[in-house]
């Protein structure tokens, strides 16, 4: 079992090596806001930092943000590193322009899990190996329960489950391609109301619930978000 | 606001208006009233709709296509779902019986269903869903690829995001919401909050409550109150303004399981709809619009189911 930790890129200034040890591999990005890349400079020190494999994850992405992680993407792929950098992605649009991008290799995040949950496997295993995908993500027991059959690995995200997300930002109150300065940080804030059956958490413009990682013999990878 | 730049072959355009339906009294009430089309489900086709949403039988379904031929209108099956592999072999047999039939075509969500398709050599029009997760040019080649010939532009674009995928030369039909009448405050097919169109036979009145997207919630870090953020109406008229200048082809009024919410729905997404074809300025049609859509957006009584 792999085991990797997800930071946001409002922690990495000051970040300790400490602060990685136990941990096999570094997602950084993000999944949900495309102002949560890191750039590349950022991207490389980490590397150098962790001295372990490092995976970008991408969220959705417009046309200005999928230039923007496209043009990151290439500047990471040009560096010297033993395997192909490894992308989260959450954008048919990404996926369809690294297709042919031998540097680079596609893992499905968890944006696209309840599609991927519920597809036919021999089309789902066949679009993979078209797209050179090296594993899917999930953060729930249920689609996990539907991936049974899905040939390439499961990767299991925790402790928080993924429940909601916006593009319409809270802090900035526009569309989040707009300019930012990270004021949502990396916290996760708790929410609660007699209204709703249990309390939430949010983290910038997604919303989660707490869970718990799961043993199972198609997870090869457990994420742990950095809290 | 900041204007997106007019598509000169966009301006004054007609609209098709599409609007969803249970019933065979419901498709003849809206295509006799100003739509163009509307798009119906069945229950054994997967879709995102709830139950009440759907027709309950296929006799009355394929009435309402002999109606829409009829009437020289178009009606599509509603199949916006990843079809579970349980269900996928009947479930696209029962679509392409209906495309044989005389459907003027498909509203999906599943590359899978549009392989099956591709297969048995079966042609029809393919709308996306904004349940598909479109969100850029490179994803609209994508779904192109896979012949798909419309898609329903997701609700979380802003209209200098989305000007790309308007470009002609992409060859793209774009649908568009009644963005003033009909948002969603997070992205449709990435919400599992507790709501009741996640829900079965809602009859609860209090509905409201269980909206967590409508809720006033407490936050845990300053003690105060959070309630989850979208546009205001103005930037939403303005939006809509926008696409229609950008080149949207059609405007879809969703279904729901209360009738009378759609009709009212309807009718006001069709004045505005009619307000844009004029050629008002923005200006004129952000005025005009505020009025009309005054009392938008009735949660609350979205899901009370009335048939009519």
């Amino acid at each position: 079992m792999e085991n990797a930790i997800s930071l946001s890129v409002s922690e990495l200034p000051g970040l300790r090596p400490a602060a990685l040890k136990g941990y096999d591999r570094v997602y950084i990005g993000s999944e949900f806001c495309q102002n949560k890349l890191p750039s590349a400079a950022a991207f490389l020190r980490l590397e150098k930092l962790f001295k372990g494999p490092v995976t970008l994850a991408t969220p959705l992405l417009t046309d200005g943000g999928l230039d923007q992680a496209l043009a990151l993407i290439k500047k990471l792929a040009a560096a010297k590193r033993k395997k192909p950098l490894e992308v989260v992605v959450n954008d048919w649009g990404l996926l369809r322009l690294l297709k042919k991008n031998k540097l680079v290799r596609p893992v499905l995040g968890r944006l696209l899990m309840w599609e991927i949950g519920e597809m036919d496997k021999p089309f789902l295993n066949a679009f993979c190996r078209e797209y050179r995908v090296a594993g899917v993500e999930t953060d729930s027991a249920e689609v996990l329960a539907k991936l049974k059959g899905v040939s390439g690995p499961v990767h299991f995200h925790y402790p928080f489950g993924f429940k909601s997300v916006t593009r319409y930002c809270s802090y900035i109150r526009d569309f989040n391609s707009s300019a930012c300065a990270l004021e949502c940080g990396p916290l996760f804030v708790r929410l609660s109301s007699k209204a709703i059956p249990e309390p939430i958490y949010m983290q910038g413009n997604a919303y989660f619930i707490p869970n718990k990682p799961l043993r199972n013999p198609l997870i090869k990878r457990l994420i742990k978000a950095s809290v | 606001m900041p204007a997106t730049k007019k598509n000169p072959a966009a301006k004054k355009h007609k609209m098709r208006v599409l609007v969803g339906v249970r019933t065979l009294n419901e498709a003849e009430f809206f295509l006799t009233r100003g739509a163009d089309e509307v798009y119906c489900g069945l229950p054994e086709i997967p879709n995102h709709g709830v139950t009440a949403e759907n027709f309950s039988s296929e006799k009355e379904l394929r009435a309402t296509i002999d109606l829409a031929k009829k009437l020289g209108k178009q009606v599509f099956i509603v199949a916006n779902d990843v079809f579970p592999a349980g269900v996928f072999p009947k479930a696209a047999a029962k679509v392409a019986e209906l495309v044989r039939y005389g459907a003027s075509g498909v509203i999906i969500r599943d590359m899978a269903l549009l392989e099956y398709f591709k297969k048995r050599k079966l042609r029809t029009y393919f709308t996306l869903s904004t349940l598909g997760l479109c969100f850029n040019r490179e994803a609209l080649k994508f779904f192109k690829e896979r012949g798909v010939a419309r898609i329903v532009l997701p609700q979380h674009l802003a209209p200098a995001e989305a000007a790309p995928m308007f470009d002609k030369a992409l060859g793209m039909d774009i649908e568009v919401f009644c963005l003033p009448l009909f948002y969603e405050v997070n992205i449709n097919s990435l919400c599992s909050l507790s709501c009741p169109c996640s829900q079965e036979a809602v009859t609860d009145p209090r509905l409201q409550k269980a909206y967590t997207c409508l809720s006033a919630l407490k936050r845990s870090d300053d003690g105060g109150f959070y309630t989850m953020p979208m546009p205001n109406s103005e930037t939403l008229l303005n939006y809509f303004y926008d696409y229609y200048h950008l080149g949207a082809k059609c405007m879809k009024v969703a279904r729901g399981p209360n009738g009378e919410e759609v009709i009212e729905l309807f009718y006001k997404s069709l004045l505005l709809t009619r307000l844009l074809e004029k050629g008002v300025s923005r200006a004129a049609f952000v005025h005009e619009g505020k009025k009309i859509v005054s009392s938008s957006q009735n949660y609350g009584k979205r899901y009370i189911v009335k048939r009519f």
